[in-house]
């Protein structure tokens, strides 16, 4: 009867799931909203880089973001229609939240039977910040399904000791690690839970070591690789962690504006956090977990049930963020703390399946609770529609790294569109990266340092190399040209705005429209015949 | 269409010789010319026209000589070798010409593509395999076959094997079957008196014969098999090694499974170590053979891919074995030859469910020439099958049986070499940087190399990983994690049977049994 209900449930979730993604991504794409986050752009360009550029491979994956989404958007990312409306990545997202929901609704079933499931299952997949999440080429969905794969898995290993099931656990760790770094804290995580289930169900030692060892080498393969990517690339297995645009040194740049609050500072970063997973999960969720959790707990001290630990685990991600937080390692800002501002907030979407299989298995237990805590969870989705406080969108529209921060970026980038006709660009692609999505010129054209040998030759003498500079108040380029006097010899500057100087090589057979509130002196030498062109 | 045909046909023909006539040179002579050079097309060979020669008592060659190793410099063979490099050598032209790359990149290309397919064809065999049963029965089926059961040979070739014959004699002693329905043939060569004196000291049974084989060559298991047919009775044949302890109700199983199987020729048990804790190459073999037996052959059976069998505990129905003319003497590896001659012939391969346990060789002493002799076997089962290419893949039921066959025989042989080569590549690219290994790789291939190579070594350790760990051996598990070592073991006899091929390619290394009698011996 279970089985019957099981699969009937089943089929709902997975339905749902298809036509909540499909209608949050219309939604979000018609208000063209999917790409406003700076990282959902540099995202895309990551990935297309590896086929258009001026020195295209998969060395352009780098070694700052972990490659697994960006590699499986290449079978779409080549095409300019679903690169530059962002589809490539997005139906990776939507692939990832359709595969989330069936996962957390297995977990679920597994754990406290198919309803469990099914409340655990709606309350992440109807979340509104977890639609617009699905609904952008970010990379936090597809982490999410690879983890709830590898969770689901070792859960039906536990249940059924079928080895079969911890290989499989194992390749999904190794998406899981490929795409996210709390992946490997997770698969450490997991590996030392399965270790104690095996102490406290069978206490044989040698098969807890295999069994350890046969799980472990598949869900490690992913950090392995990667460290085996940046010795091969950059000589150091490490690079990812120490590398100039590494998390370490752009944390170092926040430190050095004061920036980073949460350093060393505990109750900072536990507040921090406490916002951010307020402001994503919503009230409601936050203080029905609270139950689910005392619940879960009773399951596993009281009733002994260890499968319940599995939904436990889950947990490791809040503690994860909260040590990266105070280590300086991660930064997240919220509105209530200084510096009053939005970022990384969208983080605490890892901690949303912990808080639905809460409710879920607290709910299976108890329906009519259950159902109660639905509607209420449910309503305040909906609230948060209605007052427009889908969290994770204002990140991206108002954020640190918004929209409206990369307003500049995207304004030389237009105008890129409008006026370029030939020749390569030098800029300095880290936090720029919408001046070439914007621009619409293939990747093939433009300078920057993936391709260190032709960047570093267009830094000593651009004239030589490239035909139009763009500079951003304090990027690389604009330090090594001194906000563009150096270039003045060479170049007019042809568009300035807000922060934004794009300059193009001076030409004798050629006169060009020189922008009036560029901050060097190419005025002096351009502005006159610009004008006169007119 | 078939009418069309039919009418079409003869007129072409006729034209054909009409224009061909016209010229000075005859059709006949045409053809000779054409089979000249394309002699691998040219079948059946003039020594199949006596078909099998079950009398030979000179070199015990049953088989017509071109299905043989007898001789390995066919025309055939030269013919073939040379128009699959030329094939080789036009597509790399080809290549070079239309896209502009290098010779070497489209050859380290090709490796890598190879690489990558043997990766995918391993990994594919494996996942059918895994889920695949194999024959069992229960222990009221095994019992129910009372006495009511067929004759049943067990070969035992012995070769200066005194030492273990009180082992095998317990061994085959504890088997159970009707005393009076199965017959043990030992055969020895004529000058192990040593052996001889072991089997008199250790009084076996009236259903024990004792053959001295003629003095003449090859000295081989095969020819010992060959010599040992004619004195079969059974109508079930099976052989076990000088060391073999098989399960005791394996003989009744494979009557069951014979019985229940009639489209099969022969049947595989499981093999295992006794000693597979021994020491670390030991532990090594055990997980390689775990994952030979019971995820490689599963699977390669589930697909319906010819199986090598393995030299003992293989089954035989004794009609399909003179059907297809016994075994090859001169063949060092008989059994995987014959397990591709099975499939030649239409016979089915099952899987057994019943373990037969062997010593692991635990020295390098033992272990390297053991596998030169098997990789050696491989490269003469590969060059006496594809003498005739176009007529193997329809014996062995079209192309993707012959490209199975391709990965499983000579690939192995080739993947073996490749590791060593790509080890080598490697250590000098890391400690030298040399540019003309970066020449060898542009950036595709480079990335298409260091995937398979990558991916491929991770799946194929972790096979075994996962082989051992199904077989419950959870102490040999860390050890697994060592295979990498074990491939440059593998790579060193690859390398060593490709000499030996050159310089002696029917010389037999015999593995040397007892060691683990010994250390149980000296630790006592």
């Amino acid at each position: 009867m279970i089985k019957k209900h099981s699969s009937h449930i089943k089929y709902l979730v997975l339905i749902i799931a298809f036509m909540v993604s499909v209608i949050a991504t219309s939604v979000v794409m018609y208000l063209d909203l999917a790409n406003a986050s700076g990282d959902s752009i540099a995202r895309l360009n990551l990935s297309r880089r590896v086929v258009d550029g001026t020195s295209p491979g998969f060395s352009q994956l780098g070694y700052v973001w972990l490659p697994a989404p960006s590699l499986l958007m290449l079978p779409m990312i080549w095409s300019d229609a679903f690169y530059y409306s962002g589809f490539a990545g997005i139906l990776l997202s939507m692939i990832a939240f359709v595969l989330a929901g069936w996962f957390l609704f297995r977990i679920g079933d597994i754990v406290a039977g198919p309803v469990a499931g099914g409340f655990a299952a709606l309350i992440f997949m109807l979340n509104p910040n977890t639609l617009y999440m699905q609904s952008t080429p970010l990379s936090e969905m597809f982490y999410i399904a690879a983890m709830l794969g590898a969770l689901m898995y070792a859960l039906l290993w536990a249940r059924y000791s079928k080895e079969m099931y911890l290989v499989a656990s194992g390749a999904a760790f190794l998406f899981a690690t490929l795409s996210r770094y709390d992946g490997w804290i997770f698969a450490i995580a997991t590996v030392c839970l399965v270790s104690l289930y095996l102490y406290l169900t069978s206490r044989d030692f040698r098969k807890m070591e295999a069994t350890v060892i046969l799980f472990a080498t598949f869900a490690f393969l992913g950090p392995l690789l990667w460290l085996s990517w940046n010795y091969a690339i950059f000589d150091n297995p490490f690079y990812f962690a120490i590398g100039e645009y590494s998390s370490k040194g752009q944390q170092e740049s926040l430190a050095a504006a004061g920036f980073l609050p949460s350093k060393g500072d505990l109750p900072s970063a536990l507040a921090h956090v406490w916002y951010a997973t307020q402001m994503v999960s919503g009230w409601a969720l936050l203080i029905c977990s609270v139950f689910g959790l005392l619940f879960v707990l009773r399951q596993i001290f009281v009733k002994k049930q260890l499968r319940y630990l599995f939904v436990i685990l889950l947990g490791v991600h809040i503690a994860y963020y909260i040590l990266n937080v105070f280590s300086g390692n991660a930064v997240i800002f919220v509105p209530q703390l200084a510096p009053y501002l939005l970022f990384n907030v969208r983080y605490a979407l890892m901690f949303l399946p912990l808080f639905a299989l809460l409710v879920g298995v607290l709910g299976a237990r108890f329906h009519r609770l259950g159902i109660l805590m639905l509607v209420i969870i449910l309503a305040e989705y909906g609230v948060m529609l209605i007052n427009d406080n889908v969290v994770t969108l204002h990140e991206a529209i108002e954020g640190f790294a918004g929209a409206q921060v990369n307003e500049s970026r995207l304004q030389g980038g237009k105008w890129l569109r409008g006026n370029y006709d030939k020749g390569l660009i030098l800029v300095d692609v880290f936090n720029n990266d919408a001046v070439p999505f914007a621009s619409h010129v293939p990747f093939k054209y433009w300078v920057h340092t993936g391709d260190p040998a032709l960047f570093g030759a267009a830094l000593k003498a651009p004239e030589r190399v490239v035909d139009w500079v763009v500079l951003r108040e304090k990027d690389s380029i604009d330090e090594r040209f001194r906000g563009g006097e150096w270039l003045a010899d060479n170049f007019d500057c042809v568009y300035s705005y807000q922060d934004i100087e794009i300059y193009h090589i001076r030409t004798d057979e050629r006169s060009r429209i020189v922008a009036s509130d560029c901050k060097v002196g190419t005025q002096r030498a351009g502005a006159e015949s610009g004008r006169e062109a007119l | 269409m078939e009418r069309m045909v039919k009418i079409v046909k003869p007129l072409i023909s006729s034209a054909f010789e009409e224009v061909f006539g016209l010229l000075p040179i005859t059709m006949r002579k045409l053809r000779a010319w054409f089979f000249f050079v394309f002699k691998f097309l040219d079948h059946p060979h003039h020594s199949e026209a006596r078909g099998y020669d079950f009398e030979n008592s000179e070199d015990f060659l049953f088989l017509p000589e071109i299905h043989s190793a007898k001789k390995h410099i066919y025309h055939e063979s030269v013919s073939v070798a040379c128009f699959a490099a030329v094939l080789f050598i036009a597509a790399v032209v080809a290549l070079h010409l239309t896209f502009d790359f290098s010779t070497l990149a489209i050859v380290s290309g090709a490796i890598a593509l190879f690489y990558f397919t043997f990766v995918i064809f391993k990994l594919y065999v494996v996942y059918k395999g895994a889920h695949y049963p194999l024959i069992s029965f229960s222990k009221e089926e095994i019992d129910a076959l009372g006495t009511d059961v067929p004759m049943y040979t067990v070969f035992i070739p012995l070769l200066n094997e005194a030492e273990v014959i009180p082992q095998i004699a317990e061994a085959m002693t504890s088997i159970d079957y009707p005393k009076e329905k199965i017959e043990y043939i030992i055969t020895l060569e004529e000058y192990d008196h040593a052996t001889l004196d072991a089997i008199k000291a250790v009084n076996l049974p009236d259903n024990f014969r004792v053959l001295i084989l003629p003095d003449t060559k090859p000295k081989t298991k095969p020819k010992a098999l060959n010599v040992a047919l004619s004195h079969a009775k059974g109508q079930y044949v099976v052989i076990y090694d000088a060391e073999i302890i098989p399960d005791a109700d394996q003989l009744k199983k494979a009557v069951l499974a014979f019985r229940a199987h009639p489209n099969i020729g022969a049947l595989q048990v499981r093999l295992d170590h006794y000693n597979a804790d021994q020491n670390i190459l030991t532990k090594l073999f055990n997980a390689e053979f775990a994952f030979y037996y019971d995820l490689f052959l599963p699977g390669l059976q589930k697909l319906g891919f010819p199986i090598p069998l393995s030299g003992h505990s293989t089954h035989f129905r004794m009609d399909a074995l003179k059907d297809m003319g016994a075994w090859d003497p001169y063949n060092v590896t008989e059994d995987c030859d014959i397990g591709m001659r099975l499939h030649r012939k239409g016979y089915g391969v099952g899987m057994l469910d019943s373990v037969s346990l062997e010593e692991a060789t635990s020295t390098l002493d033992s272990w390297i020439p053991q596998r030169t002799r098997w990789m050696k076997g491989f490269i003469q089962t590969s060059i006496v099958h594809l003498r005739h290419p176009f007529r193997f893949k329809k014996e062995i039921g079209g192309w993707i049986n012959f490209m199975a066959f391709l990965y499983i025989v000579p690939g192995t042989i080739i993947l073996n070499l490749l590791n060593f080569l790509a080890w080598i590549t490697q250590f000098v690219w890391f400690t030298t940087e040399a540019s003309f290994i970066q020449r060898l790789y542009p950036p595709a291939i480079l990335y298409f190399s260091v995937f398979s190579f990558l991916v491929g070594n991770f799946a194929f350790m972790y096979m075994n990983l996962l082989a051992v760990y199904r077989r419950k051996r959870y102490g040999l598990i860390k050890y697994v994690l060592l295979t990498p070592l074990y491939w440059v073991l593998l790579a060193i006899a690859t390398v060593r049977a490709a000499k030996q091929m050159i310089r002696s390619p029917h010389s037999w290394e015999k593995t040397k049994h007892g060691s683990h009698l010994r250390r149980k011996e000296a630790s006592a």
